[in-house]
């Protein structure tokens, strides 16, 4: 059945056009296969690890009728592991129902995308990459793209609605809207959790005027004797734009029903409330240049569950050789395993999909300045950023600096400075000779520090530290090889705050670092056509915690071959 | 509108404006959280670290030691006990809320501490390393720790149920008595065999499956001391079931089911913990399987074998002492 269905699908043209209905095909392959060695020196744990997948994303695009259209992803996959169908599985990956109710009214239903300012919701990126080489990028991709989080939107399932009226004086309004249901009630002690939003917009000329309002509210009546509780924020924001500066303004606050330690609301309630606002400017000179410089600050209890919840789980352990030093080092997630986390359907994995209230783990090695983006609680603070040239011209580079300090100090009476830096960029090595052979730099700095001296404690100093580089060569048409390294240090003391449900302070977890994380990555692309590429790649990592004197290395070597059509 | 279609201020405006912005938020009163003095500032005692058995402990009267110390810092801490003749160790680890308060009843992690032996007593702070107390406290008898469990053989006993077994190639077999060296009381046994077998004499235990009602084979566990001087020693451990309730353990028709543990020939207690998911069926010579699964309601009898890891020609042999059974956890 299954054999029937694909030649179906493949002998199908791949689009295939009409009026009403009209559908079009596309979708993805991608094998994968990643091989892991242990050193000699480890005898202990198990010395080769392999894990392998192959799948098939099929898109289809069906315009129904002038009112509906659906959109479905349809995957099909195997661990490659047996010979038989016991390892194969298909699933629905998504499921988007759209389309225009009336002239000014579209609407979602499905899988829907959300997303907002990264003060409201905000998908945050990933710690541990500046302009990293291809082939680290290429399987953070994968993993971006196995977890839904390609962008910076939240994927959620529930339906948007989204209005748009032209006014008589030229301008326009628009709102859209959103509901999710986040959690799914067990009926016994699990709520419903739901999560709501509307954004209303005028825009007029270079003007443009927003209010937005969401709501991560836990329906206390799909349980017995359950009681709801909110978490519900209202923000605006004003933006300016001309023909070389641009001007944006952005606040809001929080309320959020306050909770005891049995996770049940306190009574009588008094609301937990935070703010945040943040100002920025941006205005461009020269013949591509790009300057920006903003200003923000955030109160310690400002609450939004969808822009402080991070997309990876930091308190997971390793997939693959999670002990090393002959069993004796329980040794964290490195940037190795967050790329190459396997895919296992409904397993386990680093990776985060779920908005959630609390306050999630992060890991100080990667700076304790940003730890839940802009909307990190206790932040106020500039930064300043400079840009100069896109990916696809000869060179760019872009350098940020900020210098952030505590809202309100933590623990003593003295607030933590926090002061870093990002400088990234590209450049062409072929374009200062004739040819079409690229050769192509790129890599990044990232460092940040944090500091607050005492007279009693040890002084808080944490620095913290990512370097990124890559090389690609073009040898030939078709083939490229490439070489990355990727560095992540962490050295000092810092006091890491413990937060309960209510953002309250409850604690301090005396945090001492010097780990060294090295990675090496060596390859070589095949582009076999211009949809089809397959990398063969060895990486190398060295990991290291000097406190706790534990150090390892491991090998992988990761073969990906990719189509999309 | 006029006003936004005019010139934006200079760069230098906005930067001012930008670095006076941040100093306008909701900054609190005071500080965020406890007070990090309260949590990580300098180590001070308020009270010594001391015990209340200064005549030294009495274990056979049922005597424990009380440590106490006091503290400004709710810290977290850990105490060494570490016996000076025996090597015994044990150690308490806990977060002080300003105080240290524990009851020591003889415990100990690897060997028994002896009697008339100094044990002395460590205090460490790990976020504190420069902040440690030392004492000392006598121990005049061992403790009587049977009631962990159930004891099988401590060579201690007058009407000992245990017997020993030898054979062809067993060159001695006995129980040692008045021992100073023993790791627990004053006996223990000791088997010594030459050649090229693998059985050179055994400890036999006989158990009542009585006893074991309600137990499991993932929460049972055999504690056995062992010591040896012999390069290659081990001891099989074999346990016998009554498969056909005939009341004997005949080769061929019940089970028996086995592990080996091998003993380091450094002449120094060790202390093996297994569980009983670590027997296997025995197939070996005339053995034979019934249902391959261990039946406590059939069990029998338990032998430690003098025995060697491999098959080698040699001489072998080992120390044997304080036998018993714990449940839910090791000894």
């Amino acid at each position: 059945m299954l054999r029937a269905w694909m030649l179906s699908v493949i002998c199908i043209p791949l689009a295939a056009s009409a009026q009403y209905p009209s559908f079009e095909l596309g979708g993805l392959a991608r094998g994968v296969s990643d091989v892991g060695f242990l050193t000699a020196e480890d005898t202990l744990a198990r010395d080769v690890n392999v894990e392998s997948h192959a799948i098939y994303d099929l898109a289809l695009r069906g315009k129904i009728t002038s009112k509906a259209e659906i959109y479905t992803e349809l995957r099909l996959g195997t661990n490659l592991a047996l010979f038989d169908t016991s390892a194969s599985y298909a699933q629905v990956r998504r499921v988007l129902l759209s389309g225009q109710l009336t002239p000014r009214w579209n609407y979602e239903i499905g899988d829907i995308d959300v997303v907002g300012s990264p003060f409201t919701i905000w998908n945050s990126n990933a710690e541990g990459a500046v302009r990293e080489s291809a082939l680290f990028s290429q399987w953070r991709k994968l993993q971006n793209y196995e977890n839904f989080s390609e962008s910076n939107s939240w994927r959620l399932r529930g339906a948007k609605f989204e209005g748009n009226w032209l006014m008589k004086n030229g301008g326009q309004l628009k709102t859209s809207n959103f509901v999710s249901r986040v959690q799914a009630s067990d009926e016994v002690l699990r709520p419903d959790v739901v999560f709501m939003g509307s954004t209303l917009s005028w825009e007029k000329n270079n003007v443009l005027a927003a209010l937005s309002g969401q709501n991560f509210a836990s329906l206390g009546k799909t349980v017995p004797d359950g009681v709801g509780r909110h978490v519900a924020n209202l923000g605006g924001e004003v933006k300016w734009k001309g023909e070389e500066w641009l001007w944006h303004a952005e606040f809001g606050g929080s309320t959020a029903t306050t909770l005891g330690l049995d996770g049940l609301p306190n009574a009588p309630n008094s609301p937990t409330e935070g703010g945040y606002w943040n100002v920025e400017t941006q205005f461009d000179f020269g013949a591509s240049w790009t300057a920006s410089a903003s200003a923000r600050s955030v109160s310690d209890t400002y609450m939004a569950p969808a822009a402080q919840t991070k997309r990876l789980l930091f308190d997971a352990a390793p997939s693959s050789f999670a002990q090393i030093g002959n069993g004796a080092w329980n040794r964290p997630l490195s940037q190795g395993d967050l790329l190459t986390a396997p895919y296992v359907p409904r397993g386990s994995r680093p990776w985060n999909r779920a908005i959630q209230r609390e306050l999630m783990t992060f890991d100080p090695r990667y700076g304790t300045a940003n730890p839940y983006g802009m909307a990190t609680p206790n932040r106020r603070g500039l930064e300043m950023e400079l840009e100069h040239g896109k990916a696809e011209e000869p060179w760019s580079v872009i350098a940020r600096l900020f210098a952030l300090q505590d809202l309100t100090p933590e623990g003593t009476l003295t607030r933590r400075n926090y002061v870093g830096y990002a400088i990234a960029g590209h450049f062409d090595l072929a374009a200062l000779w004739m040819g079409n052979r690229s050769l192509n730099m790129h890599g990044g700095m990232q460092s940040q520090r944090a500091q607050r001296p005492e007279t009693v404690l040890d002084p808080v100093d944490l620095t913290s530290s990512v370097f990124d580089f890559g090389v690609d060569w073009a040898v030939g048409e078709n083939l490229q090889i490439g070489y990355g390294a990727k560095r992540i240090s962490s050295q000092g003391l810092e006091y890491i705050a413990v937060r309960d449900i209510n953002f309250e302070v409850t604690g301090f977890d005396r945090t001492t670092l010097d780990v060294t994380d090295m990675l090496h990555a060596c390859g070589v692309i095949w582009k076999i056509n211009n949809r089809t590429e397959l990398t063969t790649q060895w990486q190398k990592w060295f990991l290291r915690d000097a406190l706790q004197g534990h150090d390892g290395s491991i090998s992988k070597v990761l073969f990906l071959f990719q189509s999309k059509f | 509108m006029s006003f936004l279609q005019s010139n934006p201020p200079r760069i230098g405006t906005w930067t001012l404006g930008l670095v006076f912005m941040c100093f306008v938020g909701c900054a609190k009163e005071g500080s965020l959280g406890p007070d990090l003095e309260s949590l990580y500032g300098d180590l001070e005692f308020t009270e010594s670290f001391s015990h209340n058995m200064p005549n030294g402990v009495h274990f056979e009267q049922g005597d424990a030691v009380r440590f106490s110390c006091g503290f400004n810092l709710p810290v977290a801490y850990t105490l060494s006990l570490t016996g000076q003749t025996s090597g015994a160790t044990y150690a308490f680890q806990g977060q002080g809320n300003r105080e240290l308060d524990v009851l020591w009843f003889g415990g100990c992690d690897n060997v028994f501490f002896r009697k008339n032996e100094w044990v002395h007593c460590l205090l460490e702070f790990p976020d504190h390393p420069d902040d440690f107390k030392l004492d000392s406290v006598f121990v005049w008898e061992q403790p009587d720790l049977s009631n962990r469990g159930l004891l099988l053989a401590s060579f201690e006993e007058t009407n000992p149920i245990f017997s020993i077994s030898s054979g062809e190639f067993t060159e001695s077999l006995d129980v040692v008595t008045e021992a100073l060296d023993a790791v627990e009381g004053g006996a223990y046994m000791r088997g010594v065999g030459a050649g090229a077998g693998s059985w050179f004499g055994a400890l036999r235990l006989p158990l009542d499956p009585q006893d074991l009602l309600g137990s499991s084979l993932g929460n049972t566990y055999l504690n056995v001391h062992l010591r040896s001087d012999y390069e290659g020693s081990a001891s099989v451990i074999k346990l016998f079931e009554d498969s056909n309730g005939d009341g004997l353990v005949t080769s061929g028709e019940d089970e028996v089911f086995t592990t080996k543990l091998a003993v380091n020939a450094d002449n120094t207690w060790q202390r093996i913990s297994i569980p009983w998911s670590d027997f296997e069926l025995d197939l070996s010579g005339n053995n034979v399987s019934v249902n391959g699964q261990i039946d406590f309601d059939q069990i029998s009898r338990l032998d430690c074998t003098v025995s060697q890891t491999g098959t080698a020609s040699g001489t072998y042999g080992l120390d044997v002492d304080y036998v018993i059974l714990t449940f839910d956890q090791p000894f």
